[in-house]
């Protein structure tokens, strides 16, 4: 599904370049559920981007789904992650003037798909996150937990191959974070990859596979055996 | 490309921030509003203007024989010169650009009158010998008869058309002159026709007290010979009425011999000079017009670019959203230039009904005044040329969309990863 080989990443911050990620080769399996840990700083976030193709390495090579990610032009690129990813944030990123069902349906917007499905299936996906009673209201009549379950509800509704989330749970208390875990697992049972970021080890164990970044490498990489409930 | 998603869209963005769009909007709204307003305006004053120089040939010449001032070919100075019907025929043959020419001759001197006389009944009026091309210089419409025609010329039938005053003094308003006789220095003539100018203008006791008389018949009753007082002219369209004067003087220099340099040999007037006077205010007034028209059409497009600037700055987060689920950069700047088309078409639109209504409202107010027939004010209804307005928006559209270009270019290539940073 997913093959990364000696990726690398670095940012110039005036004489000294950063090396956020160096030589990092990774491969994630169709149905894999992956948590990615470490501390600030380590990388956790520039490796996101580059798996949801919202950024380029310096160099090494990245397979997704059988697709070379190579020098695309960015408007293949916004239509491969239009297509195969979703996104979901720890700031839940929503367009505050558009209401929850608006915004859950706004990824359609972009594959052409008339208003009236767009809506339907924009309902279904609602429901699905147990929001479809608030689909007329705008983001900030919502609460945390209930932006990110709209912002997760949009990542869905392509039905991408691939759902990336960076710290999801970062911004909500336990029991929020609880109710966001159990979207993920539920998604990942009926068989999505699912890669999420976070620095809580209690989220992070709830994955099946778990990787510790620091300072741009891969230092562990284990499988959770107790991570089924 | 205007599909109805990108149009709910559109509506969506605008609607969301209100106050930014009816800035934006009114700039243009205002902008066009005035540049119509002021069109039409000046539109007004000079159709009123032309209104009150209609019914004179704006472009005659008129053109006279005075005294030589200077000795040529062994003749003294001080000759008068008299011009004659060679004269005449000889302008005719040898003056190109001529359109039409009218050879007059005056019972008195320049607006002098003699008495005219009808059963017991006397008035005074400005008594001419005229061929029937004069109809160009004045024009003129019927209420009785007809104008000096060839067949009067040519058999110098003693036939004459009366002013509107004379008529009413001589005969009545409503009473038929036609085939009745009137006596100027106890010759009889039969009135043929009464007629109005098109336009009185300030000569209306003036133009009511003129008899006119076939020129032939003029000059052989009165004892004029071959003599012409002056010739009115009017050129070729296109051309200067002072050039093709020059012209004829040159040609009459010759027959009369007058040195070429001697400029007081010959006096003329023409209506042009004043004509092209008032043509340069007008180019004037429009130029002014069309300078603060465009420099408020220019502030309008300024407005939208700076707007959109900002509002692209304030909305970088919602692009690099809407480029992490899948929005192209093209799809990005078709909605920035679509939404600036929208409020400027719409703007601009509402501007123009805005000011149409406004003229309107304006002709409604003056039309008792201006369309008066004895009107003498320097305004009619404003008018605009539509296409010139339409023009006007289309180029203020395309302005508005280039000074967008700038701001969505940058939205286009906002990098998703830096816009959705963690703030
Ligand atoms: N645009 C950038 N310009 C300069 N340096 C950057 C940029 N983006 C990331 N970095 C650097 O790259 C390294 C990795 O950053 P990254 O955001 O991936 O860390 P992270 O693991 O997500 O941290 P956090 O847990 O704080 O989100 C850091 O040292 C960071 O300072
Ligand atoms: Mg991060």
């Amino acid at each position: 599904m997913i093959d990364l080989a000696d990726i690398s990443k670095s940012y110039l911050m005036g004489q000294h370049s950063v090396h956020a990620l160096s030589d990092v080769s990774l491969n994630i399996g169709q149905g894999e559920f992956v948590a990615i840990q470490g501390s600030s700083g380590s990388g956790k976030s520039t490796l996101l981007n580059i798996l949801g193709i919202l950024d380029t390495p310096d160099s090494g090579a990245y397979t997704l789904d059988g697709h070379v990610i190579e020098n695309l032009s960015t408007s293949d690129a916004a239509r491969y992650r239009n297509r195969f990813i979703g996104f979901v944030f720890q700031s839940f990123n929503l367009i505050h003037h558009k209401s929850a069902l608006e915004n859950v349906a706004l990824p359609l917007y972009y594959q052409k798909v008339a208003r009236k499905k767009r809506s339907r299936i924009a309902m279904e996906y609602l429901d699905r996150v147990g929001l479809a009673d608030r689909a007329d209201h705008k983001p900030a009549e919502l609460s945390g937990g209930q932006s990110q379950r709209v912002a997760i509800a949009r990542a869905l509704i392509t039905e991408p191959a691939l759902l990336l989330a960076d710290e999801p749970t970062g911004a909500l208390d336990t029991q929020t974070s609880e109710q966001i875990m159990q979207i993920f697992r539920d998604v990942n049972d009926q068989g999505m990859t699912v890669v999420l970021v976070t620095h809580e080890p209690d989220i992070a164990a709830q994955a099946r596979r778990s990787i510790v970044l620091r300072d741009g490498d891969i230092v562990s990489d284990l499988l959770n055996g107790s991570s089924l409930l | 490309m205007m599909d109805r998603e990108l149009w709910s869209e559109i509506w969506q963005v605008l609607k969301s921030n209100r106050l930014r769009t009816l800035l934006t909007a009114s700039g243009i709204f205002w902008g066009v509003f005035i540049l119509i307003v002021m069109l039409g305006f000046g539109n007004g004053i000079q159709s009123g203007v032309n209104k009150s120089m209609a019914g004179y040939a704006t472009n005659a010449l008129y053109l006279w024989g005075q005294a030589t001032s200077k000795p040529w070919q062994g003749l003294p100075p001080g000759r008068s010169v008299r011009l004659n019907s060679d004269d005449t025929m000889a302008l005719q043959a040898r003056v190109d650009g001529i359109a039409t020419l009218a050879p007059r001759v005056r019972l008195a001197r320049y607006r002098g009158r003699s008495d005219v006389v009808s059963g017991s009944k006397v008035t005074d009026a400005e008594i001419s010998g005229d061929v029937p091309s004069f109809r160009h210089v004045l024009p003129m419409t019927f209420k009785f008869g007809r104008f000096i025609n060839p067949i009067d010329i040519e058999s110098k039938r003693k036939v004459a058309v009366i002013g509107e005053r004379i008529h009413r003094d001589l005969f009545g308003e409503d009473v038929d002159p036609l085939g009745k006789q009137i006596q100027i220095r106890q010759i009889s003539f039969t009135v043929v026709g009464v007629f109005k100018p098109r336009r009185y203008g300030s000569n209306r006791e003036r133009m009511g007290s003129l008899v006119i008389t076939p020129l032939t018949t003029f000059q052989q009753v009165f004892n004029y010979g071959q003599e012409i007082g002056f010739y009115a002219m009017i050129p070729e369209p296109g051309l200067r009425s002072e050039a093709v004067g020059e012209e004829m003087q040159q040609v009459l220099m010759q027959r009369h011999r007058v040195d070429p340099a001697d400029h007081r040999a010959f006096g003329n007037w023409n209506s042009e000079t004043e004509f092209l006077r008032i043509e340069r205010l007008f180019i004037g007034i429009r130029a002014f017009i069309w300078t603060v028209g465009l420099a408020t059409l220019l502030a309008g497009v300024l407005g939208v670019s700076n707007i959109m600037m900002i509002a692209i700055r304030e909305r970088r987060r919602e692009f690099g959203i809407r480029k992490s689920i899948g929005a192209t950069p093209r799809s990005v700047l078709t909605m920035i230039l679509a939404e600036t088309a929208t409020l400027v078409g719409v703007s601009g639109v509402l501007g123009l009904i805005a000011g149409l209504l406004a003229l309107f409202v304006v002709d409604l107010i003056t039309r008792p005044i201006t369309k008066s027939v004895d009107a003498e004010v320097l305004f009619d209804t404003p008018t605009i040329d539509l296409k010139i307005a339409i023009a006007a928006i289309l180029a203020l559209g395309v302005a508005s969309l280039l000074a967008t270009l700038i701001p969505a270019h940058h939205a286009m290539k906002i990098d998703p990863v830096e816009a959705l940073r963690a703030e």
